[in-house]
């Protein structure tokens, strides 16, 4: 970062003006100097009036181009206001002191001169503070805000485009060109779905951390192996553990059975999570069966859901009958694991 | 008996002739729209029975539309439509007057089904507006400010239960040994519930369920 006129907004000054502009300054401080050292000291309000006029050349310029830089932005013109008050009250003070003194007081006229000086020094000392330093700080740490700001934005466009490139658009190529299998159609355009609501809606990312989570996955699998569709809906979740683990492979398993055996494109999947107990539900319109003949011979019924159940301390309860479909209900009590 | 007549208002020309092709036989679509308001003029002009809303819409989304209709047109019932998993979305376009909501990929019958049943005057919950209303309810909430408005008896969240574990109205008072009718009563009374409840609190859970 070099000089706050050189930055961001559109008006530049000419670098010519600059050097022009410190060169009359110098010639100017050059001349005072020469004169302080080989004449005697002016009269008080010379002195005064010598030293307004050169902090003003050496000032001037410099809150000129500031305040042009400036200008549009609200916030740097309050700090500039404010500045160019508590100089202007400074060196007021101050040329205020030295003429009471040099007027008022007899005792030492000679003490009013430095005390004007000073003041007006100081005076011009904050000006230059205020319309170079702090100008120059503002733009830069604006500029390293919008520079960072566009960074992220072209980031996540980049994120967007990579995501949408990966998924939507090969999907959409996909099935362009096998616009012959209905079935194969159907499983893509599902796969990209749950991708795009997955990224969406923030689910679904990675490994499963929780019980919704998990039972997601478990119905993706199998809405995958068997082209049915599995309707989620979960109430409250829990922490994933091996108990709540072992719930989400027997519902994963009934979901096979339904998938396997209902006979119908669409299986329900509910879940709810409340103070003390777990409740998973599978549910189809199937075909169903008779509990009471199908139950024991059949390994997965048997084993893989029932079994586990009741290994994990929970229960299983089957409500189905030929012809009208079946539920399987499992339940956990979860009040010591949580 | 007249068909019921239907608007159906989503930005999406495609899906408008989906719907329109699948519900045509049963009701009478009179219009359709694509945006809130092209939407709000039509509604107005041709006073349809029932409007299937998108929630996600330019121009303001279906609240807009519902605020706009409603106050006018009390007597058009609205059934809301979306792909959104967006629990506040949802609650929200029913909370603004909605009187269901069902997810995009219902079939044309049961679409139908729930058009019927906005039509007469009732509620109609998918199982997934049903699971968000349980967790609008249920969470961890403190006991609500006043009980008898905000809660949820234990009967109506066994009814929606069983709605959400994909269970039809029919299918559910069976199981609960309750008539179809009494069914219908409990899910309306949650629908007044939903949009009459205390708003500090869902909008509380709505903001616990977005930041997860």
């Amino acid at each position: 970062m070099d000089h706050p006129a050189s930055s961001a907004t559109g008006t530049r000054p000419r670098p010519g003006w600059i050097v022009l502009l410190v060169c009359v300054d110098a010639v100017v401080v050059a001349a005072f100097l020469w004169l302080a050292e080989h004449t005697s000291p002016p009269p008080l309000p010379l002195l005064v009036l010598l030293g307004v006029t050169i902090v003003g050349l050496l000032v001037g310029p410099w809150a000129y181009l500031a305040t042009r830089q400036l200008r549009s932005d609200a916030a740097a013109g309050r700090i500039l206001r404010r500045v160019f008050a508590g100089g202007t009250v400074l060196a007021g003070t101050g040329v205020v002191v030295a003429v009471l003194i040099a007027t008022g007081g007899t005792q030492d006229p000679d003490a009013a001169g430095p005390v004007a000086m000073f003041a007006i020094l100081v005076a011009g000392l904050l000006l230059l503070v205020g319309v170079v330093v702090l100008p120059w700080l503002f733009l830069l740490t604006r500029t390293l805000a919008r520079e960072r700001a566009a960074r992220v934005r072209a980031e996540e466009h980049a994120e967007v485009a990579t995501h949408l490139h990966d998924s939507v658009l090969q999907t959409l190529t996909l099935i362009q060109k096998r616009t012959g299998d209905p079935a194969a159609m159907a499983r893509l355009a599902r796969h990209a779905e749950r991708e795009l609501r997955g990224w969406l809606y923030g689910q679904d990312q990675g490994v499963p951390a929780d019980l919704a989570g998990a039972l997601r996955t478990a119905a993706t699998e199998v809405e995958d192996r068997f082209g049915i569709s599995v309707e989620l809906v979960t109430v409250g979740t829990c922490p994933l553990n091996e108990r709540t683990r072992g719930v989400v492979a027997a519902a994963g398993e009934a979901l096979t059975n339904a998938a396997k055996h209902a006979g119908m494109a669409k299986v329900s999947l509910y879940a709810e999570v409340t103070g003390d107990q777990l409740l998973v539900a599978v549910r189809d319109r199937g075909r169903g069966f008779d509990p009471a003949t199908t139950g024991r011979d059949r390994h997965g019924l048997a084993e893989s859901i029932m079994g586990r159940m009741q290994r994990l301390g929970g229960t299983c309860t089957i409500h189905a009958a030929p012809g009208s479909g079946a539920e399987v209900e499992l339940r956990l009590p979860v009040g010591s694991t949580r | 008996m007249s068909r019921v007549r239907v608007f159906v208002v989503d930005d999406h020309s495609l899906f408008r002739s989906g719907v329109r092709a699948e519900i045509e036989p049963t009701v009478e679509v009179v219009g359709e729209a694509g945006d809130v308001a092209a939407a709000v003029d039509g509604i107005h002009a041709l006073e349809p029975d029932v409007v299937l809303l998108d929630v996600q819409l330019p121009g303001g989304g279906g609240r807009a539309i519902l605020d706009a209709v409603l106050a006018a047109h009390p007597g058009v019932r609205f059934l809301a439509l979306s792909v959104s998993d967006d629990p506040g979305d949802v609650i929200g376009v029913v909370r603004g007057g909605a009187r269901g909501y069902v997810v995009k990929a219902i079939s044309g019958r049961e679409l139908c089904q729930a058009i019927t049943r906005v039509h007469a005057g009732d509620a109609y919950f998918s199982p997934r507006l049903a699971g968000f209303v349980l967790d609008a309810f249920t969470g961890d909430a403190p006991v609500p400010p006043d009980p008898e408005l905000d809660g949820l008896t234990r009967r109506e969240r066994e009814v929606l239960r069983l709605i959400a574990r994909g269970y039809t109205y029919k299918e559910t008072a069976e199981r609960l040994y309750i008539s179809a009718r009494t069914v219908e009563t409990h899910v309306s009374a949650v629908l007044r519930k939903l949009q009459l409840s205390d708003r500090r609190e869902l909008s509380r859970w709505a903001k616990a369920r977005n930041l997860t």
